[in-house]
């Protein structure tokens, strides 16, 4: 089809004020459309050329080419890179002038897809293009990479081989009961089914991290009123959004702030006293306040170090079993001596993870910033680093992994367990692209941003 | 000249299946054999059905094919293979006397009045504007027809070999089929070799039976066919035994002679039923393999040596077999030999079974790269439907692979180039749990009886099943245990007893009241399966469907005729090479094509989307 040969052109750094722009040409035409805007002849593969770009007789701009000759290049197609000045304005001039040499503007995903269609990459891949480019912080960013250097493909693509191994086993079983041959043991097979099992179930556990890590920790300040929460967050997130007074109840609605914590992205919420109110709007505010304590990734439950004997029963009841760090606020208002020791709740038997802040001093931040990291990642057992990060992955790989349980209490039934082994490969095949399907495509496909 | 709708070329097991189907659609149908006496021969094993093989029968005795009745009516002992597995692999077998098979085919066969016989050797078929007029027969008689179904098994340009003597022969002592092959690539076919074999035949009576395992067979016979009023009243056991050390010691010495190994036989021969040679090379570590002695028929004496296909020389195999516990003293009556013939590789055909080079022209069985009385009588049947209901004008008979083994079978003949003989396993059917053996009329009967194939009656039967299956399946699940002698049971429905993994149907029925509606149902093997798997397995058909549906999906995205693959550059060299050749009408067939990979099946989505917006 024409659609496949033509060439397609995009700027691949995103949008603002930047050192650079890189604008990327991707086709058959590429190399020839370059050098209408350029005088650079003779372009040899993978070096850099300086030189002017300019439209007929007007000067664009200066600046870098490179080629990468077909199949070696992203796309598996001939790819031209041109490196300008940043800005909206030589970016966009050089564009215009390469369209109209015959240049076509990149849909969404198109250079990814012509990276999939051309073999470079499979499906887990380039679904992790979408996500590098969509990532905000460092972390995201390196999960993302790790999926699109295939760390996951070839993990999911291992357990799957592994499956069609136990397969053909029952398959010869059931085809050639009447020769005389050796069968696997049951033994060798639920060994294999429960590894295999376990490898899902780990898989599973890495995508909550992997969500947070994409979109951002969502972290809820509460507790009793004028503990200092609002303080503590504009101490977090460095300036003064959250309004501040020495009364309680001063914040009414849940304020958001998102900002990078180590490397991860943090949603930020300041929320209303929990206490018992009588006030029609502070109560509104305090059921909002309790619905965050269940939405949210970790609760952050600021206490009042002087007022440790006050925490209201309410809350108490409402954090339990949720992942909570328990910040005593305002340690610069006691003594030192009885600064070493921290006092217990009463009412709370089980140990939660606290620590002793000034948010008014910015004192103890970094300890709660790590406390928070600990807590988010206490389950990371997982040294492989391959993470889920994405929800179709997710989803799939329970899909596998309800497949292998059944296979595995259906033992007795060799039919039964092929059929559940033969859903548990579909469902993993459907993460590489091993078993192909429309919708999957399409899901895909309509994700991605231009330019990459 | 004489005129016919339909000529069939070939009166083997796809071949009779064939003119039978023509000939009771109502088409004039002539059915030309080279050898009379060898119409419904079984020219190999004297079975029918087992693994895959015996749904394969039941389907097409549901569609309203003859295999499954003449086997009823031939046969010496049966047995549900399996049985200790899955019911969805459960596959009936039952033995059969040869000559009985072979006589009850051809009177089924006399018995229709629109279906000719002739004897005579087809060298030619002919065409007028690419579609087929007629055919040319050795002797020069022709006749004229309007579609050709060709069933030629291992007759075309056959040569068989024993050791160092070969000889040109479509079976031992029969004459091969010469010069059609080369007919058929002159009008643009491609053909191919292939390679098959058959162990010796034994006398009986020289056989010591105290020194094998007596294997006999059920004792309740499962009927192939819905046309079977009961049962054969009694059943003669198989023998097992096995090879010894010794007997490998004097093959290997053979080795030397043997035809495969000494590359006289260029066709690749199966793995799955290889010959004694094949599996001393192949397993090397094993120091016996299973010999089952079979008897040929209720009075001769032959015996069937099967796990012992042979073409070495025939004084080696005869000194081999005789290291046999029980066959010390062992007569061979024939010896064993490979068979060497032509078929065309798939790509020639159609789901349809009609080849894409001759219009009119359909291709059935061994020809078409398969092996097995089963493979062909399945394919046998689908291309004598077709050919008349393409002369109709109507629409061709095409089974999906979730609804027939047929439909799996027919699928990869066309959709793979064979490395061997084709032969069905359960295995290839990814819808298993939903092809069983006892629900092959609750899938197809309707279909044949839409063909005017399956009488009247029976198929009252058929819609009087459907409805006793309902009516019980509500039962099971609405009435509940009430009887005081177990009380930790009392309450629960009978669907709850029988999903139990120690139950089973026969045992819940024992627990109902004497006024359930199951009186007589015992005798019904495939009602109390088709019950008993309804309600065991329902999250599991559950699933199958589903994924059934997906499938559908794919199925039901077409490839325009018109596709230009060569105008795809993303696609993989050897994926276009297979999808050109192949033309794969779906997206969910161009997915089976072997050599075309999941990514050329998702480059091809997007063409197809880009094609289409």
């Amino acid at each position: 089809m024409k659609n496949d040969n033509d060439t397609i052109i995009a700027v691949a750094t995103p949008p603002g004020t930047g050192g650079i722009a890189v604008l990327r040409l991707s086709g058959p035409r590429a190399k020839e459309i370059a050098a209408s805007i350029c005088a650079v002849s003779g372009m040899q593969p993978n070096t850099l050329q300086h030189t002017y770009f300019r439209d007929g007789y007007e000067l664009l701009d200066e600046g870098i080419i490179s080629y990468f000759r077909e199949p070696k290049s992203y796309t598996g197609e001939d790819v031209i890179e041109i490196s300008c000045h940043g800005g909206w304005h030589a970016s966009k001039t050089i564009q215009q002038a390469l369209l109209r040499h015959g240049a076509r503007l990149a849909k969404p995903g198109e250079f990814t897809l012509r990276a999939f269609l051309n073999g470079k990459m499979d499906l887990a891949q380039a679904e992790a293009v979408a996500q590098l480019v969509a990532a905000h912080t460092d972390a995201a960013g390196k999960a993302a990479l790790r999926q699109l250097e295939g760390g996951l493909s070839k993990e999911i693509k291992l357990m799957r081989s592994r499956i069609l191994d136990v397969m053909s086993l029952l398959e010869v079983e059931l085809d050639f009961s009447e020769e005389d041959i050796q069968f696997a043991t049951r033994e060798e097979r639920t060994k294999t089914i429960r590894e295999l099992i376990e490898n899902c179930e780990g898989l599973s556990e890495s995508y909550l991290q992997g969500r947070l890590l994409r979109e951002g920790i969502r972290v809820a300040i509460v507790g009793p009123p004028n503990s200092g929460k609002s303080t503590l967050f504009n101490s977090l997130v460095e300036e003064e959004r959250a309004i501040v007074s020495p009364h309680p109840g001063t914040t009414r609605d849940v304020i958001e702030a998102r900002l990078d914590m180590g490397g991860m992205e943090v949603i930020l919420l300041d929320t209303a006293g929990v206490h018992d109110s009588g006030e029609e709007i502070e109560k509104a505010g305090i059921s909002k306040a309790l619905r965050e304590i269940q939405r949210a990734d970790v609760l952050f439950l600021v206490i009042d170090i002087n007022e440790h004997n006050k925490v209201d029963k309410g809350i108490l009841g409402e954090i339990k079993e949720r992942p909570v760090v328990v910040v005593w606020n305002k340690v610069d208002s006691i003594s030192s001596a009885r600064n070493t020791k921290t006092p217990a709740i009463p009412g709370v038997s089980h140990e939660m993870k606290a620590v002793r802040v000034s948010a008014l001093h910015h004192q103890g931040l970094d300890e709660l910033k790590h406390a928070m990291k600990q807590l988010v990642f206490a389950s990371e057992t997982d040294t492989r680093n391959i993470q889920v990060t994405e929800a179709r992955h997710k989803q799939e790989i329970d899909e596998a992994s309800q497949s292998l349980q059944r296979a595995l209490n259906g033992l007795e039934d060799t039919t039964l367990c092929a059929a559940d082994l033969r859903d548990a490969a579909d469902a993993l095949g459907r993460i590489t692209g091993e078993t192909i399907g429309e919708e999957i495509l399409d899901r895909i496909f309509s994700k991605f941003c231009i330019g990459k | 000249m004489q005129a016919y709708d339909i000529i069939v070329i070939g009166g083997g097991h796809a071949g009779c299946e064939a003119a039978s189907a023509a000939a009771r659609m109502g088409c004039r149908t002539l059915l030309i054999t080279m050898n009379m006496p060898t119409i419904g021969q079984m020219s190999c094993n004297p079975a029918v059905g087992g693994l895959a093989k015996g749904q394969l029968v039941k389907e097409i005795d549901a569609l309203g094919g003859e295999i499954g009745y003449i086997t009823d009516l031939a046969t010496l002992q049966f047995r549900m293979l399996n049985r200790s597995k899955g019911p969805a692999v459960w596959s009936p077998r039952a033995q059969c006397d040869r000559e009985l098979y072979a006589h009850s085919m051809r009177i089924a066969l006399e018995r229709l009045p629109n279906l000719d016989m002739k004897q005579n050797m087809v060298v030619d078929v002919l065409t007028k504007g690419g579609r087929v007029s007629g055919v040319v027969c050795e002797s020069g008689a022709t006749y004229e027809c309007r579609a050709v179904v060709l069933c030629a098994g291992t007759f075309l340009n056959g040569v068989i070999f024993t050791g160092e003597w070969s000889k040109p022969a479509g079976r031992v002592g029969e004459e091969p089929a010469l010069k059609l092959s080369e007919a058929l690539i002159i009008q643009g076919f491609v053909i191919d070799r292939l390679k098959t074999g058959t162990p010796p035949r034994l006398d009986g009576r020289t056989i010591d039976y105290s020194k094998c395992t007596p294997q006999p067979g059920d004792e309740r016979i499962v009927l192939f066919s819905h046309r079977t009023e009961s049962p054969v009243p009694r059943q003669l056991p198989c023998h097992l035994t096995y090879t010894h050390p010794q007997t490998h010691a004097i093959l290997q010495k053979g080795m030397g002679k043997s035809p495969l190994y000494m590359g006289r036989i260029k066709g690749v021969g199966p793995r799955y039923c290889p010959s004694i040679e094949d599996k001393l090379v192949r397993f090397s570590d094993r120091d016996r393999h299973q010999i089952f002695l079979e008897p040929e028929g209720w009075e001769t004496a032959e015996v069937y040596m099967n796990g012992f296909a042979s073409s070495l020389p025939e004084d080696i195999q005869f000194e081999a077999l005789r290291t046999v516990p029980g066959l010390e003293n062992a007569e061979m009556m024939r010896p064993g030999y490979a068979v060497e013939y032509d078929y065309f590789p798939p790509h020639q055909i159609q789901c349809t079974m009609e080849t894409r080079v001759v219009e009119g022209l359909y291709f059935a069985g061994n020809v078409n790269g398969t092996t097995g009385y089963e493979e062909a009588a399945a394919q046998g049947f689908v291309a004598g439907v077709n050919a008349v209901l393409k002369l109709r004008g109507e629409e061709p008979l095409v089974l999906r692979r979730d609804q027939a083994y047929i439909g799996v079978l027919i699928d990869d003949v066309i959709t793979r180039t064979p490395d061997e003989p084709y032969r069905m396993f359960t295995s290839r059917a990814e819808h298993r749990l939903l092809l069983r053996q006892d629900n092959a009329d609750l899938r197809l009967m309707e279909i044949g009886y839409g063909l005017g194939l399956i009488e009247e009656s029976i198929h009252e039967r058929l819609l009087k099943k459907k409805e006793r299956l309902s009516e019980a399946e509500a039962y099971l699940h609405t009435e509940r245990y009430s009887m005081v002698d177990s009380p930790e049971l009392r309450g629960e429905t009978f669907a709850t007893l029988l999903k139990r993994p120690e139950n089973n149907i026969r045992e819940v029925l024992q627990m109902m009241p004497a006024d359930s509606p199951f009186e007589g149902a015992l005798q019904d093997d495939d009602f109390l399966a088709a019950l008993e798997l309804n309600v065991k397995y329902a999250g599991y058909i559950a699933r199958q469907q589903a994924r059934a549906h997906q499938v559908a999906r794919m199925e039901g995205r077409r490839i325009p005729n018109d596709m230009d693959y060569s105008e795809i550059r993303s696609i993989s060299a050897e994926g276009r090479e297979k999808l050109m050749k192949y033309k794969p009408l779906t997206l969910g067939q161009a997915g089976r094509i072997a050599g075309v990979s999941p990514a050329d099946i998702a480059v091809l989505i997007i063409h197809l989307k880009r094609r289409e917006s």
